[in-house]
């Protein structure tokens, strides 16, 4: 007993004074007090998270005079840590809040489902479903976190949003400098239809087939308050056997009759403002092809490019509470062609409906960040309609109108 | 939205500051301190400290008063090790960002970044990992 009092003295002098040094908590907030403090100071000691997001939303359809209200989606993230290096992520969604049998709109898909190694805190890989790191949307696609009812029309239906398929990739940081690369299912070109760009070819963990395979990549990089990024695609698109693939006269293999797409973005925010702007090409060299294999009408070639502009009224409001909201006002402009260079006639018919320009302006409200209030108007103008691609001419139907506007007001959450 | 825009005065407009300097230090892990040499640390700005064995990084500033603010870069969604970006810190998985301070002020995330004591030992900061 005396051994250990002398011990526990000893010990009691060499252990550093707070006399000797700056005190331990310099921070008002270090010292944690209560359960709820733990979780303000950001301690998640859970290894099973349950997050999430949705939307729902309204929208005035001008021409035709109609409105229409949907809760848009219901997402719930589900992760998990096993230990240091193996985690799992989920995404489910739920869209337009029932899937009924035979009746169109709703839909529920695992929209991501992969585990994750990390190697370091700097490299990690993941397999299974995930998202590209293509575009800006794809994969940070949150109602919180983007401008608009609506999502960018481009990052809709050129570089479809929430795009995935099954694979392994790689991510890597290096200061500044994010690196990926992945590869994973290839798309098909027996399921893509004129007008939705490549959005029906992918199989997004479906009994995808995997005979086409896929390569992409992306290099980003952080300089000060501007983010700059590159992607880039490359994938086969006959997911059919050589034997089918000959007897088509497509080219088959994992990169046969290919699909190429290249993006690039800037991202800026400061003071209040933010900027945003993309542009994706995307090239089909060989759509004669498979327009003659299966009577379509795809396109060698789509783009589209959008710029966005934005700025939180309530940026130079003193605020006591530390969570400030915001206010955006913003506007985008977006253009893009899905149709850009088709095939010679009689393989290709140009749309100059899928030639479109919209101007969105509105506002965001957001009370605290994960909660947010929208509304928008958006101007859509479009290229004339092709008479040799009406079924019903007007007066069979109403006359093509190139022009339209929308009223969209929303709500969003995360957490 | 121009309206907005031509209240806001120039200086404002014109005061996008620098990006801020930010430097990197290696440091020394020994059971959940972490080692960083005074002279090591960026005087003006950021500076990201890493160890091995560390699964994220450190975040230093140096404040005013000789204080300083240590923060690890996890993302308090789902752990994602963070980036620094100008004058916040980004997650790259689902867009969550935290000011200078680590208060969040874009979702998903809702808790705030660690902050992480830290005391100072001879010429060197030494910080309290969890």
């Amino acid at each position: 007993m005396k051994k250990l009092l002398i011990a526990l003295v000893i010990l009691g002098t060499r252990l550093p004074s707070r006399a000797q040094n700056v005190p331990v908590l310099a921070h008002p907030d270090q010292g944690l007090k209560t359960h709820e403090d733990s979780l303000s100071a950001g301690i998640n000691s859970s290894k099973t998270v349950l997050s999430g997001y949705g939307s729902a939303s309204y929208q005035r359809d001008f021409n035709d005079r109609k409105g229409a209200v949907t809760l848009d989606r219901a997402v719930l993230f589900v992760g998990h840590q096993f230990d240091r290096h193996w985690s799992f992520f989920s995404e489910l969604e739920v869209e337009n809040a029932k899937v009924e049998d035979g009746k169109p709109g709703g839909e529920i898909a695992m929209e991501q489902c992969y585990l994750r190694y990390n190697l370091n805190s700097r490299n990690y890989f993941v397999a299974g479903l995930y998202i590209p790191r293509i575009g800006l949307l794809n994969e940070n696609h949150i109602p919180v976190n983007f401008n608009g009812v609506e999502r960018p029309i481009v990052e809709q239906i050129v570089i479809p949003a929430t795009w995935r398929e099954l694979g392994l990739a790689w991510y890597g940081q290096f200061n500044h400098l994010q690196l990926n690369a992945g590869i994973m299912n290839g798309l098909d070109n027996s399921t893509m239809e004129h007008g939705s760009g490549i959005r029906e070819g992918r199989a997004e963990g479906l009994l995808a087939p995997a005979n086409a395979l896929a390569v992409s990549a992306s290099a980003a990089y952080h300089a000060g308050d501007f983010r700059y990024q590159v992607s880039a695609y490359a994938g086969g698109t006959t997911d059919v056997n050589a034997r089918q693939a000959d007897s088509l006269h497509l080219d088959g293999g994992a990169f046969g009759t290919p699909l190429y797409l290249g993006e690039g973005d800037m991202t800026w925010s400061h003071n209040g403002f933010s900027a945003k702007i993309l542009g994706t090409l995307i090239a089909f060299p060989d759509a004669a092809k498979v327009n003659a294999a299966y009577g379509k009408n795809l396109p060698e070639q789509m783009y589209g490019w959008y710029a966005e502009l934005g700025y939180d009224l309530l940026n130079l409001k003193e605020w006591k509470q530390s969570i400030r909201p915001k206010l955006i006002a913003f506007a985008r402009l977006e253009m893009l062609d899905l149709n850009t260079r088709i095939p010679e006639a009689p393989l290709g018919l140009y749309d100059g409906t899928l030639q479109q320009r919209h101007l969105i302006a509105g506002f965001s409200f957001l009370p605290i960040p994960n909660l947010v209030i929208k509304a928008d108007i958006r101007l859509l103008h479009t290229g004339d309609q092709n008479p040799d691609l009406v079924i019903h001419p007007s007066p069979n139907s109403l006359a093509y109108q190139p022009n339209n506007h929308f009223l969209n007001i929303g709500i969003g959450y995360s957490f | 939205m121009l309206g907005a825009a031509g209240l806001i005065s120039v200086t404002e407009l014109l005061s996008c500051a620098a990006p801020e300097s930010l430097k990197t230090s290696k440091a020394v892990l020994n059971q959940h301190m972490l080692h960083v040499p005074l002279s090591n640390l960026n005087a003006q700005g950021l500076t990201i400290v890493r160890a091995s064995g560390m699964d994220y990084d450190i975040a230093v500033r140096k404040e005013e008063g000789n204080t300083f603010l240590a923060m690890e870069l996890r993302c308090t969604h789902f752990n994602n090790p963070l980036q620094a970006a100008g004058s916040h810190f980004h997650c790259d998985l689902h867009g969550s960002e935290f000011d200078a301070q680590g208060a969040v002020i874009k979702g998903p995330a809702s808790l705030a970044l660690q902050h992480l004591p830290w005391s100072i030992s001879g010429e060197q900061l030494i910080i309290q990992l969890q």
